[in-house]
Formats: structure tokens, C-alpha cells, sequence
């Protein structure tokens, strides 16, 4: 952690500081608590709020299996991004400045400016891919029904300077799994792995730092049952919200099963209007495009 | 001086040298006039097209334009083009049979532009030859090396070669092979490797990863780990399975598969259950020894699973039984060296063995 430590010890002003210095410093730097949060109140509020630095002082995060150290040096932003754990982790909480460093041998990002603001932003983004899920166990939508089903999947962390437009880096919660969408290994799409309960309770879904629940639809026109072995969720298209409980969903989903092996994809950002909407999709939304099921359902 | 001037004012006169410049401008202008097209062609066919399409538009306008104004030009100049063709059909086959690799070598380039098994950029293996393609030129193909070096095939040797292209398809499959000593518990083998593989994201979910056991040699299992990954992350994930492969036997204790074969020193012992399979009386002589009529002591020993070369030097003599070889059956340690000899156990051998 050479890159680091130059501004270690008698240069890190705050840990001079006494406790409650520390813990207001912390309250208005992030407008969170410093100590651990539960997981019931994840990090959620200071999601692409301004977090101030002051200039040779070093912040961590703790965002599930995601631990961020950044450093505030003059016209740069050092950055350090450990993905570790495992994937059950719930630690959920920021440091300022931070007591741990990162190991001496972690990668340190640097991003240079001749003018850089002071202030931060972490925002919140989702999956740069799409998203295949698997049902832990077989899931059969009966011919003619409707149901809503519950699916978890990660966040990707931003952090950008307040005077840059674009982010400096991002960074998932947790990296899924690379998985490929389509008929064979020559032809198709590049997408995220992962598993799902495929609840049909919000509540039933667990709750962890850093994860985002998209409220799926099934309609199943056909007139015959639909097995559900994996769907495709479109998250580049879709947009996040926070609700005001901070739980984090994206637009909801809905996809049409018809007969004939075509369905329809319809994504509703209206659903959540009570909500506040805190990052746009990345992807132009389609809306209401037919599709091969085997493209929705894999 | 009186008839110099007359010479030169008839000079002057003659309209020929105007034609002259005339023909040089259609030239000029022509090739240059090619050389815009050509440019704002090829950038038009990369934008939707790839980079070795975009080259050959680029060198078929540029020949094109120069020959339409080169045949302009004589034309201007009054050169009957039938002579000038009909001149060209014998200047065509003398060169023909003059340069019959370069005109393959021509055909062979427009063949390989038409199929494109390649293109420029694409990591290819021509005759062990491995390189990215950095030109596809009319009479060969350019490869850079992994090392650096430049390497230059004739159209025609790729043409008549097998060619790999490592990168048509955005995925690659990772095999990592391994053995591991008979005896193995597989399915517990298959089922650690498998999870540790699902723990590395840039493993590829689907298609799944897979371990396949492939045959039984020389004492060990011969296994596989398949794991699909994007092409640009095989070299990577190659390094990080061997690393996996590694660290699982290290941690679970799995014993790496060495070559092993037992020497029979004279005659194997006899074994209950191969008389009842019907074996026959195994210390009776067979026939193939028989009809072999090898003397063990000229050199050579056989046994019944071979001919192992020279007999090993012959400890000195103890009681029968007391050797210390191992008995016959019991595992050999993976990593040792010694050639465990299952036979009536009065010997031992040095193994011959193949580094793992």
C-alpha cells in the first residue's frame, strides 16, 4: 500500500481527532452513520450524495463483499476496489478517514486532473449485461396465469468527481458469473450469471448491502404450462429506484409467454412513481418488442 | 543557327508534345483521382465492414482508376490499343511461364480474400505458426508473432495449409488435463473441482464447465477440466486453472497420477482368483514363452506384461519373502521413484517413469 502510506499516520489530521469529532465528521462527509450499518438499513440514503474529502485523507467502504478505500490526494483520486468474501457477506459500512488499509499489494487506481473537486459521489447502477438467472428449484407457470416473481441481483458502485460528468471507475458489489446467451458458442450475447429463489414475496427476498430486487411478471398466454429454467432480465435497459424504506428495485418487467415460442418484453418505470428514481438505464428501454422466447427464457 | 531556330519553331508547331503533356496529366490525374476514391471507399467499408475489406476496395480502386487513365492516355496518343492488346496476350504468357508462383500466389491472395478464413487483426496458426494476421496483400499474408517476429506466408502455402483462427468466435473452451492415481474417489473429485471452477466469475455458466475422466493409463486416471471462457481471457483463466487443479490436490490430497508399470521378475506368482477365472496354472510356462525361447540371463527378462530391458542388478540373496518392495496392490506414492515389483518380490528396480 506504498501509494498509500505517504499520507499515513501523522498526516491523517482526523485520527487525531476524538470519537465524536470523528463520528459528526462522518455523519456530514456521507450523511450516514460510520459506525456498521444493519442490513435492514443498508447504505442506501447516501447512494449519489456528496461525500467532501479533504485533501490527503483516505474513506472506506464496506458494501457487502465490496471494499472501497479512496484517497483524496492534490489533483488526484486513488482508488482501491477489493472484491472478497463470500457472497452471503452483510458487512455494510464506511470509515473516515479509514482505520484499515488496504494489503500492501492491492492495485491502486489513479485518476488524475489539473482541477478536481473535493467531493465525491458514489452512485448506483445497474448490471452492464444482461442478467440469466436459474431457479434453484424447477418452477412451472401453469397455461393462462399471471404471477410476480422476486429477483435479487447485485449493484454496481460509481464514483465520480463532482466536477467530471463521467465516473472515474465502477465497481460490482459482486461480480457475477460470466455466462453466454444464445443457441451456440458462436452465436449469441455476452451476459451475468446468477440464481434465484424466484420469489413471489418481496419479503421473502433477503435483503443485502449492495443488491437491487427486480419485480418480474410472468403472463402465460399459451395453453400450456411454461417451465421456467432461466430467464434473460434485460438490466442494461432498465432504469433504479430507491423505495423509501432504501430498498433499491429497477423498472419492472413483465414478459408475455405466447404460443408459437414468441414472447413479449414490456419494462414499466411508472410502477414506482412513489419511489425516487436515482439512475437512468444505460441502454435505450424497448418496450413492448416481441421476442423469441428462447432470447427472454435463454 | 538559321536552321536550329526552323528546327525548333517546327518543334513547336508539332502538336505532338501537347498530346504528351496531355496523356502525362490524364495519368496524373487518374492515379490521384484513384487514390481519393480509394481512400474515401475503404473508410466507408470499415465503417461497416472489417479492416482487410476495406483494404482490398482501397488496392481494386486505386489499380482500376490507374489503368483506365493509362489506357486513356495511349488512347489520347493515338496507340491503336488492339496492337497494344494483342502485344499483351504474348508479354501474358511469356510472363506467365515466367512467374507462375507469383501469378498462384495472385489467385491464391483473391481466393483467400473471397472465403476469409481470416482477417486482419484475427490470432492465427499456420503450419505452428502462430501470429496476429497484420496484412493480407495480394501475393502473401503477414503474421506478427507472439515473439515479435514478422513472418511472411505465401498466398499459396496458406491456401494449401491448415489454418486455426483463434479468434472467429468470442468464447474459447480452457482444457486443463490431469491424472490422478487409480483409486481416486472421482465423483468427490469432480464435485470439488466443479465448485472451485463456479467460485471464478470469468468461468463461463453456460455453456457449463465440465470434468470428463478419459481413460485409465499405466496405473492413473486421465481426466479433464473444460471450462468455457470469452476469448480474451483464456490465457488468463489457462494460467488460473492449472494454478486451481493445483491448489484442489494440494488441499484435498489428491495424488497426482506418475506412469507406473509392474515388472514381473520371472514368472508372477499365482493368484487364487485367476485359477478360478480359469487362468491355468500361471507358473506353468506359456506357450509364447516357449515359442519365445528366452534365456532371462542372456539380457533380457520377460514377463507377462512385456520386455523391460536388461534385468536389474540382484541384491544380495536373502530369505525368500523378505523383500522390502512393497506388497502387490497397495498404492505407490505419487511422487516416488521407485518401480514397486509385484512379482515373486526379490527384487527391486529403479521406476521408469515419465516426469508427471
Amino acid at each position: 500500500m506504498s501509494l498509500f502510506k505517504p499520507f499515513g499516520g501523522p498526516r491523517r489530521p482526523a485520527e487525531s481527532h476524538g470519537n465524536a469529532t470523528k463520528a459528526a465528521e462522518a455523519a456530514h462527509l456521507y450523511g450516514a452513520r460510520e459506525s456498521p450499518c444493519h442490513p435492514d438499513d443498508p447504505l442506501n440514503p447516501f447512494w449519489d450524495q456528496p461525500c467532501t474529502f479533504a485533501v490527503d485523507t483516505i474513506a472506506r467502504w464496506q458494501i457487502g463483499t465490496l471494499g472501497l478505500w479512496i484517497a483524496r490526494r492534490p489533483q488526484e483520486w486513488r482508488l482501491v476496489t477489493l472484491s472478497e468474501g463470500d457472497p452471503g457477506d452483510n458487512r455494510c459500512f464506511t470509515e473516515y478517514p479509514a482505520r484499515d488499509l488496504p494489503p500492501a499489494d492491492a492495485l491502486v487506481q489513479r485518476f488524475a486532473a489539473a482541477r478536481l473537486s473535493n467531493t465525491l459521489h458514489l452512485g448506483a447502477r445497474l448490471a452492464d449485461r444482461r442478467f440469466v438467472v436459474r431457479p434453484e428449484s424447477p418452477f412451472e407457470l401453469l397455461a393462462g396465469e399471471t404471477v410476480d416473481l422476486f429477483i435479487g441481483s447485485p449493484l454496481w458502485v460509481t464514483i465520480r468527481d463532482a466536477d467530471h460528468p463521467r465516473p472515474l471507475a465502477e465497481a460490482p458489489v459482486l461480480r457475477p458469473s460470466d455466462t453466454w446467451v444464445g443457441p451456440d458458442p458462436t452465436l449469441g450475447v455476452l451476459a451475468y450469471a446468477g440464481r434465484t429463489l424466484a420469489s413471489m414475496s418481496l419479503e421473502a427476498v433477503p435483503r443485502r448491502p449492495g443488491r437491487v430486487v427486480t419485480r418480474l411478471t410472468l403472463v402465460n398466454r399459451s395453453g400450456k404450462p411454461f417451465a421456467l429454467h432461466r430467464v434473460v432480465l434485460p438490466m442494461p435497459q432498465l432504469g433504479l429506484w430507491v423505495a423509501e424504506n432504501n430498498r433499491l428495485f429497477t423498472d419492472a418487467v413483465t414478459f408475455v409467454i405466447g404460443d408459437e415460442g414468441v414472447g413479449e418484453v414490456r419494462i414499466d418505470n411508472a410502477r414506482y412513481d412513489h419511489h425516487r428514481r436515482l439512475a437512468e438505464p444505460r441502454e435505450p428501454t424497448t418496450r413492448g418488442i416481441r421476442y423469441a422466447l428462447s432470447l427472454l427464457f435463454g | 543557327m538559321n536552321d536550329l531556330l526552323h528546327v525548333l519553331a517546327d518543334w513547336s508547331t508539332d502538336v505532338r508534345w501537347a498530346r504528351w503533356l496531355q496523356a502525362i496529366f490524364i495519368v496524373v490525374v487518374g492515379v490521384l483521382l484513384g487514390r481519393m476514391f480509394a481512400r474515401a471507399g475503404g473508410r466507408i467499408i470499415e465503417r461497416h465492414a472489417s479492416a482487410q475489406a476495406a483494404m482490398v476496395v482501397r488496392r481494386l480502386t486505386t489499380w482500376l482508376a490507374s489503368s483506365i487513365a493509362l489506357v486513356t492516355a495511349l488512347k489520347h496518343l493515338g496507340f491503336d490499343l488492339s496492337v497494344l492488346l494483342g502485344a499483351a496476350g504474348v508479354l501474358t504468357v511469356a510472363l506467365g511461364f515466367a512467374a507462375q508462383t507469383s501469378a498462384s500466389n495472385l489467385i491464391s491472395g483473391l481466393f483467400l480474400m473471397g472465403e476469409r478464413p481470416f482477417v486482419v487483426g484475427d490470432f492465427i496458426e499456420v503450419d505452428s505458426v502462430q501470429g496476429d494476421v497484420i496484412s493480407v496483400d495480394w501475393l502473401s499474408v503477414k503474421l506478427r508473432t507472439v515473439n515479435n517476429l514478422l513472418v511472411r506466408i505465401p498466398n499459396e502455402t496458406m491456401v494449401k495449409a491448415r489454418v486455426t483462427n483463434y479468434t472467429r468466435h468470442p468464447l474459447r473452451r480452457v482444457d486443463v488435463e490431469f491424472t490422478v492415481v487409480f483409486g481416486t474417489d472421482l465423483d468427490r473429485l469432480r464435485q470439488v473441482l466443479l465448485v472451485e471452477v463456479d467460485h471464478n466469475p470469468l468461468s463461463f455458466d453456460e455453456p457449463a464447465p465440465m470434468v470428463q475422466f478419459l481413460a485409465f493409463i499405466e496405473g492413473s486416471v486421465q481426466g479433464r477440466l473444460c471450462v468455457w471462457v470469452l476469448r480474451q481471457n483464456f490465457l488468463l483463466m489457462r494460467t488460473e486453472l492449472h494454478q486451481l487443479v493445483s491448489r484442489v490436490f494440494r488441499t484435498h490430497g489428491v495424488q497426482v497420477g506418475l506412469p507406473q508399470r509392474m515388472i514381473w521378475q520371472g514368472l508372477p506368482p499365482v493368484t487364487g482368483s485367476l485359477s478360478a477365472l480359469g487362468a491355468g496354472d500361471l507358473n506353468r510356462p506359456s506357450d509364447d514363452a516357449l515359442l519365445d525361447n528366452v534365456d532371462p540371463t542372456a539380457g533380457a527378462t520377460v514377463g507377462r506384461l512385456g520386455l523391460v530391458g536388461p534385468p536389474p542388478p540382484q541384491p544380495p540373496a536373502e530369505p525368500r519373502g523378505a523383500s522390502q518392495s512393497p506388497p502387490a496392490g497397495e498404492p505407490v506414492g505419487p511422487l516416488s521413484a521407485e518401480v514397486r515389483v509385484a512379482a515373486s518380490g526379490n527384487t527391486t528396480a529403479p521406476k521408469r517413469s515419465d516426469p508427471a
